[in-house]
């Protein structure tokens, strides 16, 4: 009996909802995704520098080359941008002031590795490629140090 | 957090407090996913209260819990901290922006 009535109450004075909220995925950061997609500009880059220029009279291989290249290049440019914004990510909403504490580096980490995939968008350039991968490994070490666990580094390629 | 007894559910059908259910985890174990709360919009909240707030900068009520209050402004953590948006993302709140003190669970 008084079950239904509060269930009528219930509907005739809906509750409003309150949010005891997390933003996006909760507490699953992980700087694998920065690494993968890193290790992606890396092997564009490597790639387009191992490109063979076709004989110009060769139209055929003209035109499969500019393709090959088109399509290394935008994949190089999409990794470069989807590893910038995993950082930041990981900057803006995984670090919290205690972590800049213990490592006072970490700002100064963060802009040198997105400034370098700026420059790995920017240039084709091995080496700009491998201080992105050498920068990511110095992030996903500070990372881990934060959570007290003990992530072997590790590529794909 | 208390249930809510029959004084509670008269100034609820009274209109002098406010149901409100619960969405997302950042308040577990103290309250569930789903559950309903009454809130009263007169109380003046201390530290240690769950209060319900409007987002600082979003147009979204929250439910959090008071760790530190003055009068400059409100410090809201969640109890589930690892699953928790809060003051210590987005700083005090200024104390406008409480919008009451959760009395207790309905039912």
């Amino acid at each position: 009996m008084i079950k239904r009535l509060l269930a009528g109450l219930d509907k005739a004075l809906p509750a409003t909802t309150a949010h005891a909220h997390c933003d996006g995925p909760c507490g699953v950061y992980d700087p694998a995704s920065a690494r993968i997609a890193a290790e992606a500009v890396l092997s564009m880059t490597k790639k387009l520098l191992a490109l063979e220029v076709p004989d110009p009279s060769d139209k055929a291989a003209v035109v499969k080359y500019h393709n090959t290249f088109a399509r290394y290049v935008a994949i190089k440019e999409e990794q470069a941008t989807i590893a910038k914004d995993e950082i930041l990510v990981l900057w803006t909403d995984y670090f919290k002031p205690p972590h800049l504490e213990a490592h006072p580096e970490l700002h100064d980490l963060i802009w040198k590795a997105t400034k370098e995939l700026s420059y790995a968008k920017v240039e084709c350039s091995l080496e700009h490629a491998q201080n992105v991968m050498n920068y990511v490994q110095q992030i996903h070490e500070l990372f881990w140090k934060t959570k007290n666990r003990d992530i072997a580094w590790y590529t794909a390629s | 957090m208390p249930s809510s007894r029959g004084r509670h559910l008269l100034l609820w059908a009274l209109g002098r407090l406010r149901r409100v259910r619960v969405s997302g985890p950042s308040m577990l174990p103290t309250l569930q996913p789903g559950e309903t709360v009454l809130v009263d919009p007169r109380a003046a909240p201390r530290a240690g209260d769950l209060v319900l707030a409007l987002h600082p900068h979003q147009d979204l009520l929250v439910i959090k819990r008071v760790s530190r209050i003055d009068p400059h402004g409100v410090e809201l953590l969640g109890d589930n901290p690892a699953q928790s948006t809060d003051s210590r993302h987005y700083g005090p709140l200024p104390l406008e922006r409480l919008r009451g003190r959760v009395v207790c669970t309905f039912l």
